[in-house]
Order: structure tokens, then C-alpha cells, then sequence
């Protein structure tokens, strides 16, 4: 009996026995759900200490980290999310910087024949749904800023489906369900089952930027910024690249 | 109330009431079928029936998305007839639907198993047909359960978000119902303010189904002369 209390309280033991045994935890935008698992393997490989994640629309990570999730590091899609929280004191604002950038694109389904000459094309009336991410996650708002931009959002509210984040939009499109969707660059590329439209000109909506800072007060805060740094490297450049992101700022000297 | 949390409490109560009514049909044959009759199969239709209750939400939104997506079969045939699925109340109603019946299916069954068979087969023997033994024996006693399985389907339906927001999205006056409104809302910056509408519609919505499903479970056991503590 003894011994299985001892098990048990070695199991789980005190909250900060737990935290200090856990791998550090980082937040990350759904649009980075393929590349940071690469660029963590990558880094552990280099001899750096197991990464683990959560992904979700950047909106509501911003939520849980106000809530005190156990988050130790943050990688947004937005700079409005992030300035949020740093105005809360909730991030280290120290070792916040800007990581990578991206595009905005109109995707329709790989077998769809529907040609979209622009974003006009979406006001058509072959366009029947047109899927977005959520009105406050990064990908949603960027959407409507270019489709504002383009003079054509109102008449394409009606059409507007919303999915959870921007992988869901980006299913409803794989799947044939809408005709078209808007989404990043990367996510389109991620999926065989979509193609691209056309591009949104960068002008057309606020600049796409991934900030990323490790999370104040965080159990693995340090952990957080070293993986952050290496983010930064020349070889974790390379693989952000290979999966169609730009780089905010030029790649520092590998580590 | 702002109009947008209007609009998901409607959606709502238009998803849960839907339920009730969709699914009195099947829940009062399949509850009768597995309460009454021997039949092969009769185990594993028990289990499939409540295969919903167990299965992932979301799994059960992809499954529905494959058989009623516009690219489907079925669901091209639905689209053809004017009653496309997904992004439309019918894609709310039909995850709720699949999501509640089992628990609707499961009343009905609880009811006719509570009701003595005795009864049946004492009016059978007195000449009564079948039709006739369920019209105005097996039917009447088991009414009030089935009722409450009702309220039950509809608490369900009105709270029901992971095979919603895969199978129909989650559309403002549309699709947005009380959950899907909530979950949009927990993005907003400022999205706090509210959701203290819809959390009030939720808890008083709920809570009075489930007071009516209680009020009529009694009833029920009143009906049938079950004493119970």
C-alpha cells in the first residue's frame, strides 16, 4: 500500500515537481502546425531538449495564455495578439521578435473549374461559399482587410462560411464544400487537394508577420527563448523556407 | 441582448426543437423494436444506436460530412432537392439530430421496457390487434417517457458543437448556434462582454429541459405505479 502511495506521489507530486519535469510547452498559430514540429526535431536532433506544442488559432492560444495556461513560449500570427498580451505584461517583451512572414492566397478545389480573375472573381456567381478562418483569428482578419481592400467584401459576407482557424477553412475547400477560401501561402502548398487562385498583393491587407516571444513568468520561459533563438538559426531558416514561409529579418550565424 | 446572441439562441432552440420532432419517428420505433421484439442483430442495432453517444464529436461531423456533403451521394441528392447541408441549418439540425437520438432512442426504450409487456399480451388475448395493443396500451404507457426523451434530445441538440462546426460550419444566423456563438466569441478581444447573453440563455435553457425531462420521468413512473426510494 505504502508503496503504491509512493508511486502515485512520485507520479504526479507537487505542481512544481511537474513543471519542472515537463518538456517546455509552446503555443503556436494553426497556419505553423506543420513546420515547428520539423523545426523542433531539428533542434532536438542539434542536441537541444524536447519541444512540445499546442496549435490553435492564434485568437484563442492568447486567450488561454491571459487564462494561465501553461504555456511557455508564443508563436502568433498576428502582431495585434501579441501586442495585446505584452500590454497585459504577459510576454517577455525583451525577446519578442518578429520570425517569419507569409502570403495570402484565394484557393479553390484542385478539380474546381471556375477561374477567379482576381478578387472580384469571388463576387461571381459561381461563388457560392467562400471559407474563412474566424472574424478574430489572424487569418480571418487579414482576409477581410484584402477583400476590403479590394472594394468587393460586401458583397462577399453573404457567401462567407467560418471555420475554427485557418486548416479548417482550408478543408472546407479540400473538400469541395466551398468553392473558394482564403488562406496563406503555406497552408495551400500543404494541401494536394486545393490550388491556388490567385495572390492577394501584400498591399492589400496588413503586413502577415509570425511574432513569437516566450511567455513571462513561464516555468520554461528559457527554454522557450533558447528554441525561439534557434528559430532564428541559419538551419531552422532552411526548413521554414523549404515550407514556403519568408523570414522576417535575415537568418543569424548558426548555432 | 445584442442581435447576433439572439440569433444563436433561436438557432438553438430552432436545432434542439428540430431534434425533438425529427426524432420522435425513429426513436419510438427503434425504443418499441429493441423493448419488444427478438430479432438477429438485435445486440449490435443496440450498440450502433448508441455508437453517437460515444464516438468523438468531431469523428461523427467527418462521417456525416462524407455521407451528406454536397459531394456525396446522398448529400448531392439532398443539394439537388433544395436542401443542401453543409453551412445550412440542415447541417446544425442533422449533427444534433445524430448526436441526441441515441439518448432519445434510449428513453423510448427505457419506457417500453418499464411498461409491463403483461399489458400487451393481456389485450392481445382479449382479441385486440397488434396495432390496437400499441395504440391504446403499449403507447399510453409509455407517452410520458418518451416525452421526456424528448427534452432530453432537445438539451442535447441545443448544446451541440464538435459535429456542428465540422459538418456545418459555423455561419452567423445560420449556423451559429448558442456553443458555436460562444466559441467565436472567446476569439474577440473584447468577445467577453457577450457572452454573458448567451451563457444565461444556455444555463436557463438547459436546466428547464432538464427539470421538464425530470417532471416527466415521474409522471412516468407515476403512470406505471413504480415506487422508488
Amino acid at each position: 500500500m505504502r508503496a503504491v502511495l509512493a508511486t502515485l506521489v512520485f507520479a504526479f507530486g507537487s505542481p512544481e515537481a511537474f513543471a519542472a519535469s515537463r518538456s517546455p510547452l509552446i503555443a503556436a498559430a494553426m497556419s505553423l502546425s506543420d513546420v515547428l514540429p520539423k523545426a523542433a526535431a531539428a533542434y532536438q536532433k542539434s542536441g537541444g531538449p524536447k519541444v512540445e506544442f499546442t496549435f490553435d488559432a492564434t485568437s484563442r492560444l492568447a486567450r488561454q495564455i491571459e487564462e494561465g495556461a501553461p504555456i511557455d513560449g508564443f508563436f502568433a500570427a498576428d502582431e495585434d495578439w501579441m501586442d495585446e498580451l505584452q500590454k497585459k505584461g504577459l510576454v517577455d517583451a525583451s525577446k519578442r521578435v518578429d520570425l517569419l512572414t507569409n502570403s495570402l492566397v484565394a484557393v479553390v478545389p484542385a478539380s474546381s473549374t471556375v477561374a477567379l480573375a482576381g478578387a472580384a472573381g469571388l463576387a461571381g456567381v459561381e461563388v457560392s461559399h467562400v471559407a474563412l478562418a474566424g472574424e478574430a483569428v489572424p487569418a480571418g482578419k487579414y482576409a477581410r482587410a484584402a477583400l476590403e481592400a479590394g472594394g468587393i467584401w460586401k458583397s462577399v459576407a453573404a457567401k462567407v462560411v467560418r471555420a475554427e482557424n485557418v486548416r479548417g477553412a482550408l478543408r472546407w475547400v479540400a473538400s469541395g464544400e466551398a468553392d473558394a477560401g482564403i488562406v496563406y501561402e503555406t497552408d495551400a502548398a500543404s494541401e494536394p487537394r486545393v490550388k491556388i487562385a490567385f495572390r492577394f498583393p501584400d498591399s492589400s491587407h496588413p503586413p502577415i508577420a509570425y511574432p513569437a516571444a516566450p511567455i513571462e513568468k513561464a516555468a520554461h520561459a528559457r527554454e522557450a527563448a533558447a528554441f525561439l533563438a534557434y528559430c532564428r538559426g541559419s538551419k531552422a531558416a532552411e526548413i521554414f523556407r523549404k515550407s514556403g514561409f519568408g523570414l522576417a529579418r535575415p537568418a543569424q550565424k548558426s548555432r | 441582448m445584442s442581435p447576433e446572441t439572439l440569433d444563436a439562441v433561436r438557432l438553438s432552440v430552432e436545432v434542439g426543437l428540430w431534434c425533438a420532432l425529427l426524432g420522435f419517428p425513429p426513436a419510438l420505433g427503434l425504443g418499441w423494436l429493441l423493448a419488444r421484439r427478438d430479432f438477429p442483430g438485435k445486440s449490435l442495432l443496440g450498440t450502433l444506436l448508441l455508437a453517437p453517444l460515444v464516438l468523438p464529436p468531431v469523428v461523427l461531423g467527418l462521417l456525416l460530412l462524407k455521407l451528406l456533403g454536397t459531394r456525396s451521394l446522398l448529400g448531392g441528392a439532398l443539394a439537388a432537392l433544395g436542401l443542401p447541408v453543409p453551412f445550412h441549418l440542415a447541417g446544425a439540425v442533422a449533427a444534433a439530430l445524430a448526436a441526441s437520438l441515441p439518448l432519445y432512442a434510449l428513453s423510448a426504450r427505457l419506457a417500453f421496457e418499464a411498461a409491463d409487456v403483461r399489458h400487451d399480451e393481456a389485450a392481445a388475448t382479449l382479441g385486440a390487434p397488434p396495432h390496437e395493443v400499441f395504440r391504446r396500451v403499449a403507447w399510453p404507457l409509455a407517452a410520458p417517457g418518451l416525452a421526456a426523451g424528448a427534452m432530453l434530445a432537445f438539451a442535447r441538440g441545443l448544446g451541440e458543437f464538435g459535429a456542428t462546426i465540422v459538418l456545418a460550419g459555423n455561419v452567423a444566423g445560420r449556423t451559429r448556434t448558442i456553443p458555436l456563438a460562444v466559441y467565436a466569441l472567446l476569439d474577440a478581444p473584447s468577445g467577453e462582454g457577450g457572452l454573458g447573453g448567451l451563457v444565461a440563455a444556455s444555463l436557463l435553457l438547459s436546466f428547464g429541459a432538464l427539470a421538464a425531462f425530470e417532471a416527466l420521468r415521474r409522471r412516468q413512473d407515476r403512470r406505471l405505479g413504480v415506487r422508488r426510494g
